[in-house]
């Protein structure tokens, strides 16, 4: 699986390389618009990430040119600029994601991942289960060895976004953006609160910890 | 003090014109007597000069004889005139009828006419001619030339109203048509705005006062626009440059993670750092939102929102909020409304006026959310019951740094657990409340003891 990533920022295009290399993907670093097209003109990519603020042009005009021109693989914005406005402008011109910096590198792999896996077509599985927790995403019905436990609406999409994601560290953006649809932290502890729902209908005090916290960053579903 | 352009100089002309009208009604009063003066003076000559030629020059005569040749002539004109003759040496000969008692003084030294008062008389005119060894004094009474300068003075005083009555319509109307020009600038100016700023005024013809103006404003417009495109391309530029090197703070502080597993206190530390990412970024996202809203550069996508409807998902999350922070939320919905609003925005203002709320309120505290609708505007109201504000700072709670210090920061605050905050929260919400085209502020409830925020934004579809 062979990644390009756009990115004038050298130190911040290395990270991404480096990370997306341990994962086993191959990826390749360019920092301008001329670079990118060349690149993509030489060789076939799996999927794009896409830095917005280019010395020589601007990131959305290479995305609308390679979707105008039946480039249908995906791609993730990296923007530093305003959340709001780029978020929707890009997913308008044809982006699959959006990630605002900073940004945690585990969290943009992630994504890089679940997009590669929407792209390959593996049937999402209508039952989630992990170490005792049964969640059926169609019945919309959560048991504990064996025992049903009641969830808000909110409290199961929390859920199953965790469950989707076990073991993965999941960012405070991230929750917002999938649960709340907020392009920005709401400025509430919020996201806190609702972790702790959960961690109250689905942790003992003698068990261990289901809901891990990775301060600064976010929970983690072990 | 009078501020209105046109009004002062509509009052500048009309006190001018009535100035002039004051100034030429005086010239004609007393040019008038003047007048009535003299023609009663040549009355008198002609009078003097008759009345001679009937006493004929032999002095000698005997005051019988006098009133004989004369009194005749003296009654016939008692209405006009009361005449007193002196023989040569000054001694009276003659009093006429009207006289009555009073003697006219000789006075000669005086000239010809002079002016006295007879007691039971009046003011009059006397007059002193010689008509040869006779001392003829002739007076008129003033009262009959008085009563027409009172008259004319009558007629002055209506002329003067009605002349100032309509240099003041006059002076109106025509400042009104000089400013004609100034106001089409003024509305011209008024309808650039931050998203049309590419607009000009458009110069009229010729090279006169208006069209230097109107090129003095659209140079001025040039500038703003050009300091509006540097707001956009610096907030740009400001977002890129301080977040990249945070982006890489904090990718290098996730990579160091992994490093320090064994070191618990080195771990802890980078928490520390990467908590302070998120808030510096946070702060730097803040900031931007507010310079751009107020710059007028944000875009706004507005969609139509069910009222209350659209309040329900987000009220399950105060409610949610609320119970964990120890208090009770509760929504009231009076009447149904549909307003044009960025629901994103909409949530943020909903969430920081809650967490603001809450941040106050006292253990098992009640927080309501009220919204009203109306014809035109639906109001959210915010009440908590918390201590609320000094009333200093009801006014400056929505400017940006401000942390306020609630009414006696005595028992039960100090208890509270300091919510993390950077005094930005309130001021973006009057940000997002003045984008939607609506006003906010604070007030403090009576009983009990609370903040009330009250948010009234226009239903405009």
């Amino acid at each position: 699986m062979k990644i390009l990533v756009v990115e004038d920022e050298r130190k911040v295009g290395q990270f991404v390389t480096q990370a997306l290399s341990e994962q086993s993907y191959t990826a390749r670093l360019v920092g301008t618009v001329a670079a990118a097209r060349d690149a993509l003109a030489e060789s076939p990519y799996d999927a794009i990430v896409l830095d917005l603020g280019l010395p020589d042009g601007d990131g959305l005009e290479l995305l609308a040119e390679w979707r105008g021109a039946g480039f249908n693989e995906p791609v993730l914005i990296l923007s530093a600029r305003d959340a709001v406005s780029d978020r929707i402008q890009g997913l308008n011109l044809g982006a699959d994601d959006y990630l605002p910096k900073p940004f945690s590198v585990d969290e943009l792999v992630a994504r890089v991942r679940s997009l590669m896996r929407r792209q390959s077509g593996v049937p999402r599985s209508t039952v989630l289960e992990r170490k005792g927790v049964r969640m059926d995403l169609l019945g919309r019905t959560v048991t504990w060895d064996g025992r049903a436990v009641e969830f808000t609406n909110r409290e199961f999409a929390l859920l199953e976004l965790f469950m989707q994601n076990a073991g993965r560290v999941l960012t405070r953006t991230l929750i917002a953006e999938k649960i709340w649809e907020a392009s920005y932290d709401m400025e509430t502890n919020l996201i806190d609160v609702y972790v702790r729902r959960l961690r109250r209908k689905l942790e003992t005090t003698a068990g261990p910890p289901r809901f891990k916290t990775v301060r600064g960053t976010g929970y983690q579903l072990i | 003090m009078i501020r209105s352009f046109t009004t002062r100089t509509t009052l500048w002309f009309a006190a001018l014109v009535t100035g002039i009208l004051l100034a030429s009604l005086a010239v004609g009063g007393w040019l008038l007597n003047k007048q009535m003066l003299a023609g009663l003076e040549l009355l008198h000559e002609v009078e003097s000069e008759e009345l001679g030629e009937l006493l004929g020059d032999d002095a000698a005569i005997s005051t019988a004889a006098i009133r004989d040749r004369i009194a005749h002539d003296a009654d016939g004109d008692a209405e006009l005139f009361l005449i007193q003759v002196r023989g040569s040496g000054g001694e009276v000969r003659f009093r006429s009828e009207n006289l009555e008692d009073a003697v006219l003084p000789d006075w000669s030294q005086r000239g010809p006419h002079w002016l006295y008062t007879l007691p039971g008389i009046g003011q009059v005119l006397v007059s002193t001619v010689m008509a040869g060894p006779w001392h003829v004094q002739i007076a008129s009474r003033l009262e009959p030339t008085h009563r027409v300068l009172r008259d004319y003075g009558e007629v002055a005083g209506l002329l003067l109203l009605g002349g100032a009555a309509v240099s003041l319509g006059l002076g109106w109307g025509f400042t009104r048509l000089t400013l004609a020009p100034i106001r089409s600038i003024e509305r011209t100016a008024r309808q650039i705005g931050a998203d049309n700023l590419s607009e000009r005024i458009p110069v009229p013809d010729g090279g006169d006062e208006l069209a230097s103006l109107s090129r003095l404003l659209n140079e001025t417009f040039g500038r703003i626009e050009s300091t509006f495109a540097q707001v956009r391309r610096f907030t740009s530029d400001a977002s890129h440059e301080l977040k990249t090197p945070l982006a890489l703070m904090r990718l290098n502080a996730e990579k160091l993670r992994p490093r320090l597993d064994s070191d618990e206190e080195g771990a802890a530390m980078l928490d520390n750092v990467l908590e302070e990412i998120g808030r510096l970024n946070q702060i730097i996202e803040h900031l931007l939102f507010l310079s751009k809203a107020e710059s007028g550069v944000l875009q706004l996508t507005r969609e139509p929102l069910e009222m209350p409807d659209w309040l329900g998902d987000w009220a399950e999350d105060a409610r949610v909020l609320a119970e964990d922070g120890g208090a009770e939320f509760l929504l009231e919905a009076d009447g149904r409304t549909q307003l044009a609003g960025v629901p994103s925005l909409l949530r943020q203002l909903l969430f920081n006026l809650l967490s603001n709320a809450l941040k106050f309120s006292p253990a098992g505290g009640r927080v309501k959310l009220t919204v009203k609708a109306a014809a035109v505007r639906c109001e959210w109201v915010m009440e908590d019951e918390g201590p609320g504000l000094p009333a200093d700072q009801l006014a400056r709670v929505f400017d940006r740094f401000v942390r306020y210090q609630p009414v006696g920061t005595g028992a039960g605050i100090e208890t509270m657990e300091p919510k993390p905050g950077h005094g930005l929260g309130l001021a973006i919400c009057k940000s997002i409340v003045e984008l939607h085209g609506g006003t906010i502020c604070a007030e403090n409830r009576g009983e009990p003891t609370g903040l009330r925020v009250i948010v009234t934004l226009p239903i405009a579809l």
